[in-house]
């Protein structure tokens, strides 16, 4: 009887608990990465989601004509399903916090909002600067590297 | 492990901090897909082609990508964005999530059978990268993405108990954007 009371449990009653790192560092996580083998089977997964969809557009950039936001609200309004799909513009020269994804706050936000299915697309193109094989590269004209320096290789993929 | 530097020998705290703030970005928009992989959602991340140059970095050589290539309904395309109108040829690798259709309507939404020849590499004339404008997605390729996410998400039929997304949708207001723009932003340092 003891047992089924909360007062045993401490945890049942913690309004917050700490969040357990897995990994320690990149390489941890690219080792684990390596080693798993997943079923290439689908499986089925129930889409609960309600009339309201966010499609996450993440480095977004500036609003034009002809954008992915342009033509989803051109598709929308002929639409009479009475499904709303709202594109969100994720970008830091609309919200210095919401937009910036290096913020942990702002990581866990869009993640709640994925794992409440409010969100259900995501469009991005990371930044790619620090990968670009133009690093590194010579122009026809110089002889010289004229470039930023290559910063990552294929044996340190996360940075030298 | 030796390591070649370039020209120095350690990487400055500029290059240090765009190697950060990539990885940072990168791991977002990753663990993005991976949860929605798990909620029957869409997604497609773009980024440069896989290089050809064995020993040159690509996000498509971490394990970390390769898994997710490996979960159902995932496919990775390659295209030239040069075929959508963009001024350069510019390979990339588009990996796509639950949109099946995506490579029809990238073949339905191309304009130009032949690539464009320029290169962007270097400095423009006001100082801005040459490659600043090319990180703009070309209109037909942002039409190709629209329409496939379109269809595929208008497919799923609202189900009867969910919970409202109104406060998560007043709190995202801001990034809710109907006004157009004619500054392109400076290139990120990720």
């Amino acid at each position: 009887m003891q047992l089924q009371s909360v007062d045993a449990w401490p945890f049942l009653s913690t309004d917050v608990y700490q969040t357990v790192e897995h990994f320690q560092d990149l390489a941890h996580i690219e080792g684990a990465c390596s080693e798993i083998r997943w079923p290439e089977e689908a499986f089925p997964v129930p889409r609960l989601w309600g009339k309201h969809r966010i499609v996450l557009h993440a480095f977004a950039g500036r609003r034009r004509p002809g954008d992915f936001q342009f033509y989803l609200d051109r598709l929308l309004s002929a639409c009479e399903d009475g499904i709303y799909i709202h594109a969100v513009s994720m970008d830091i020269i609309y919200d210095a916090t919401l937009g910036d994804a290096s913020l942990k706050s702002t990581q866990e936000f869009w993640f709640w909002g994925i794992d409440k299915r409010w969100v259900v697309g995501f469009l991005g193109g990371p930044p790619c600067e620090s990968w670009s094989i133009a690093r590194g590269a010579l122009l026809p004209d110089h002889a010289e590297r004229v470039g930023p320096r290559v910063i990552r290789n294929v044996q340190e993929l996360w940075g030298l | 492990m030796c390591r070649n530097y370039g020209d120095f020998e350690a990487l400055g705290l500029k290059e240090l901090r765009q190697i950060a703030l990539g990885n940072d970005l990168l791991l977002f928009s990753l663990a993005c897909i991976y949860r929605l992989a798990l909620g029957g959602g869409f997604a497609v991340l773009e980024h440069p082609a896989e290089p050809e140059q064995a020993d040159a970095a690509s996000i498509w050589r971490l394990q970390i990508t390769i898994l997710l290539t490996h979960f159902p309904g995932v496919e990775v395309l390659r295209i030239s964005q040069g075929h959508f109108g963009a001024r350069t040829p510019k390979p990339t690798n588009l990996l796509s999530l639950n949109l099946p259709g995506l490579k029809e309507e990238l073949n339905q939404h191309s304009v130009c059978d032949n690539l464009p020849k320029r290169a962007a590499i270097g400095r423009q004339q006001d100082g801005s990268g040459a490659t600043s404008q090319l990180k703009e997605y070309p209109p037909a390729l942002c039409f190709a993405f629209a329409s496939c996410f379109f269809h595929h998400i208008v497919k799923v039929p609202v189900a009867a108990c969910t919970e409202s997304a109104d406060h998560f949708l007043e709190m995202c207001q801001s990034l809710l954007v109907q006004s157009f723009s004619d500054h392109i932003g400076r290139d990120f340092a990720g």
